[in-house]
């Protein structure tokens, strides 16, 4: 199993900031962690396969209320290493 | 507390997204500093467009295992679009190519043979043999020959993904080593016409602003370019403007919806051509209202006009171009003011409006924001006015507006020409690898500059032939015509991107007189048609340097080793050198001219050349004294890198053009790049103004210094039609063009599942009532058909893409469904590119 991980930053107009994090909260492997007034979200993205990553970016971007989704971090790791600890 | 793997990477993840965001969040600072011992993190560009984007590239026990929008880096401020997130895994495609291929029969080279893998070496002496060949061909046509009568039948089809050491050591090896200007990149494609718009306004390529007039304009208009998906961080950098910046507003101009039109206030869908009546009436309307810069205008602006009727760049039997006037027409002529105003005058709001479809108050309102003299306006554009068969008009005609208003050079006034590929400037444009260019906007055809290069480059005089190449379009011609027999194809997919694929490209590839060469990492379909395949590292497999579209150089370190044999273009084509002698390509007289150089071979001559092998062997490392590899380096004995920019560099410190200066080598390993020209280790921002640009003297306010008078050009140019319009039988424009997943012709970015899957094959656009009424209706499979050829894709109506009635929108990155089957080759008079967004289809039922 692998494991995809990736911080997205998500950009909606202020006064959708609510209703487009809900939404975001609403797909599978999508977390909110906190929003800046002005509309900028943090959200992070998990997913085991490689497959539904792209899936996920897409649906996001055409969340109504969403501007743009940029991409800030992305690791991945191969079976077996997430296991190891820090 | 313990944190599993998961958490670590996710807090990662986190931190590195608030920061962005300008937030912090409890418990997650920090972990980025510790996850250091584990991956080793240095910054790159990205590997995809022309944005210029730092990427902080993450590497563990060889292997890139992450990425993240480098936070030190002014283009991107730590973001990254969603083709930057896919960068780690472009080098790790399963299908991947590691060795030479070479089609064989029996154990010979066979070009109806199948591809069989063969050593560098035997690679290579069939490729030269093939080459010798035709270079022997070419000494005996041109024998007694001035320079600029000197033919050839080999050469290149090159890349703006070149880095700009592949770039200047591929335009070296082919104008000085086999004396053909048969170069020209891929970039002819997208920036061709963008390039012959600077050079006829300012006389002086690449743009005068930078991104951040981003900040600082209070309006954007889009003319042709889909910014939210093709250049979505300069997108978010906009949309971050409209939204805090009180009264900023969006104009969109495009010939079908697409995602910009959601942000924008004024948006127009106009009918394909007409957007040069719409830049007209807008000139009109300026002047109409006098709200033009005098000022401006009296001091710093010539009027001009150009010739029009000028064909579309067709083979020269075709009825088109047997009906043109003045086809290829281009020497500007000198009028007065108001013979300009008069040429604009037919463009009324009436005129314009009916003919474009866009409503007359969506035109005035756009009108009115140029003619504001206190609204600062970048207009930006990219392939919708490049690939036009009037691109260097429709360039022209933005310029002239700017110019009218005198809203250039200046933080927000800017018009301003976006880059698709990651070093159209740096390498094709800035390097020179055009069929008529040499490095720092220096041609070929003229003497004095030829004199230059033989000079930097310690070559006899008259070593570079003087006749302009063959052009990108003209190249895949004269392979199907037998003039153009040993041809090397590197850094990019011309079987799939190339227009009119049928008639001209794939029969030119596959004509038993000419050998062809690819150099790709993948099996492309270019790659496929090829005789020889060339495997090659990529990105950060090697050192580079790219150029994006705001003048701003930026360098990166090899991070990993190239799989299996695969090697650079850079690798390639300095090994190549060696297997030629100087007198198989030099004839007696140049010889006699520098009897030291008999017996050597094209390496020692080019690149052991005392200044290109001048840094010795050196460790490369960053300011942790983490230490990197250089296969070129290792393999050449030199730090071949760093003495090719360093020649290169002269060419723009030792000729008589100033403005184009570059830092030095070492300086640019340091830095998130610089913006040249850059003057005593200062970078310009804005060109031709006082105060910003070093070139400016005291008190001129501003100096169009490319033109010999300091003046810049307003050409006039009319509305003309574009070379195929629908008809009865052929009743749709089909236009083409990139989704935001994939980047171009997809050869990287179909290899990753993720973005394959998100748009796994190119897809018709079109209206919901056009579909109905062939019968048609969404995700059903529909017959394309053009007089060319035809292709079968599903249709749909739906979507981010949503074109008016009568037009149909097909991107060209799907492999499997090649749309150029089907598209003309049209190209612009002019600047020779192609027109991919216009031309007559029908689409039936399957």
């Amino acid at each position: 199993m692998n494991m995809h991980i990736s911080g997205v930053l998500v950009r909606a107009y202020p006064q959708h900031l609510e209703t487009v994090s809900q939404a975001l909260s609403g797909l599978q492997g999508v977390e909110v962690h906190g929003a800046n007034p002005d509309g900028r979200i943090v959200v992070t993205v998990e997913q085991e396969n490689e497959g539904s990553m792209s899936d996920l970016l897409v649906q996001m971007q055409d969340v109504p209320g969403v501007l743009s989704a940029s991409m800030i971090y992305h690791q991945f790791e191969e079976s077996g290493q997430q296991e190891a600890e820090q | 507390m313990k944190l599993t793997r998961r958490d670590f990477i996710k807090s990662n993840a986190i931190a590195a997204t608030a920061t962005a965001a300008g937030i912090t969040i409890p418990g997650v600072g920090g972990a980025l500093a510790a996850s250091k011992d584990v991956i080793r993190w240095d910054k790159a560009p990205c590997r995809f467009c022309g944005t210029g984007c730092s990427v902080l590239v993450g590497t563990k026990e060889g292997r890139v295992v992450a990425t993240q929008g480098d936070p030190d880096a002014p283009v991107n401020r730590g973001l990254n679009c969603i083709k930057g997130y896919f960068l780690s895994k472009i080098m790790y495609g399963k299908d991947r190519l590691t060795q030479p291929l070479l089609r064989k029969t029996n154990g010979k080279y066979d070009k109806n043979g199948e591809f069989t893998p063969v050593s560098w070496d035997e690679a290579f002496d069939v490729m030269a043999e093939k080459f010798k060949a035709a270079l022997k061909n070419d000494m005996e046509a041109n024998r007694g020959k001035p320079a600029d009568e000197v033919v050839s039948t080999v050469g290149m089809f090159g890349s703006g993904q070149w880095t700009v050491f592949e770039g200047y050591a591929a335009l070296k090896l082919y104008k000085a080593g086999f004396r053909s200007n048969h170069i020209d990149p891929n970039a002819r494609h997208c920036m061709a016409s963008a390039v012959g718009g600077f050079m006829r306004a300012f006389g002086a390529d690449e743009p005068m602003g930078c991104y951040d007039d981003l900040e600082h304009a209070d309006a954007f208009v889009l003319w042709g370019s889909n910014m939210s998906e093709m250049h979505p961080i300069l997108w978010s950098r906009l949309t971050d403007t409209r939204l805090t910046k009180p009264g900023c507003e969006v104009h969109v101009l495009s010939t079908f919806e697409h995602r910009c039109f959601d942000l924008g206030d004024n948006n127009m869908v106009f009918v394909p051509q007409t957007d040069l009546a719409i830049l007209n009436y807008i000139a009109n309307y300026i002047i109409q209202k006098k709200a033009y810069n005098q000022a401006f205008i009296d001091k710093h602006v010539n009027f001009t006009a150009t010739p029009t009727d000028i064909g579309y760049g067709l083979r020269p039997e075709h009825p088109l171009e047997q009906k043109a006037a003045n086809a290829g027409g281009g020497k500007l002529s000198a009028i007065s003011f108001e013979e300009y105003a008069k040429s604009v005058e037919p463009y009324t709001l009436e005129y314009t409006s009916k003919l474009s479809g866009v409503p007359e108050a969506n035109l005035e309102r756009l009108a009115k924001l140029y003619a504001d003299p206190a609204r600062k306006v970048t207009s930006f554009w990219t392939m919708g006015f490049n690939q036009h068969t009037r691109g260097v008009w429709a360039n022209g005609l933005v310029y002239n507006i700017h110019l009218l208003m005198g809203k250039i050079s200046e933080p927000g006034n800017s018009p301003f020409s976006l880059t698709g590929q990651p070093s159209a400037c740096g390498t094709a444009r800035e390097v020179g690898t055009f069929s008529h260019r040499l490095p720092a906007d220096y041609v070929v055809n003229k003497k004095p500059h030829r004199d230059l290069a033989e000079k930097i480059w310690k070559l006899p005089e008259g070593t570079v032939p003087g006749k302009v190449g063959y052009h990108a379009v003209l190249q895949n011609r004269m392979l199907k015509d037998g003039k153009l027999n040993a041809y090397w194809v590197m850094c990019n997919n011309n079987m799939q991107a190339a227009a009119n694929m049928n008639e001209e490209t794939y029969p030119g590839y596959r004509n038993p007189a000419n050998f062809i060469v690819v150099s790709d990492p993948y099996p492309t379909v270019t790659a496929m048609a090829a005789d020889l395949i060339l495997p090659t590292a990529m990105w950060t497999e090697k050192e580079g340097a790219y150029g994006n579209a705001e003048r701003r150089t930026q360098f990166w370190r090899q991070q990993v080793k190239a799989p299996g044999e695969s090697r650079s273009d850079l690798w390639q084509l300095v090994e190549f050198s060696k297997r030629f002698k100087v007198e198989e390509v030099w004839p007696e007289d140049l010889l006699a001219k520098q009897p030291e150089s008999r017996g050597k071979t094209l390496y020692d001559v080019l690149f052991a050349n005392g200044q290109v092998d001048k840094f010795k062997m050196q460790l490369v490392t960053d300011d942790e004294g983490n230490i990197y590899g250089n296969q070129e380096m290792d393999d050449f004995g030199f730090y071949v890198q760093k003495g090719l920019f360093e020649e290169y560099r002269r060419f723009q410190l030792e000729g008589p053009k100033v403005g184009h200066e570059l830092a030095t080598f070492d300086t640019y390993h340091k830095v998130r790049g610089l913006r040249w020209p850059v003057i005593d280790g200062k970078e310009t921002l804005w060109r031709y103004r006082e105060g910003y640009d070093p070139y400016v003297k005291k008190g001129q306010e501003v100096a169009f210094y490319g033109n010999e008078d300091g003046r810049a050009n307003v050409i006039t140019a009319p509305y003309e039609p574009a070379a195929e319009s629908p008809d009865e039988e052929f009743d749709l424009w089909l236009s083409t063009g990139r989704v935001l997943e994939h980047w171009h012709s997809g050869s990287m970015t179909r290899r990753v599942p993720e973005l394959y899957r998100a748009f796994p094959d190119a897809v018709i656009f079109m209206h919901p009532d056009d579909a109905k009424e062939r019968g048609l209706r969404r995700g059903v499979p529909a017959r394309i058909v053009s007089r060319r050829g035809e292709m079968i894709a599903r249709v749909e109506t739906r979507g981010r893409n949503r074109p008016p009635r009568g037009l149909i929108f097909v991107p060209w990155f799907d492999a499997s469904r090649l749309i150029n089957k089907v598209t003309l080759d049209a190209t612009d008079p002019l600047s020779k590119e192609t027109d991919y967004k216009k031309c007559a289809v029908k689409v039936a039922k399957v």
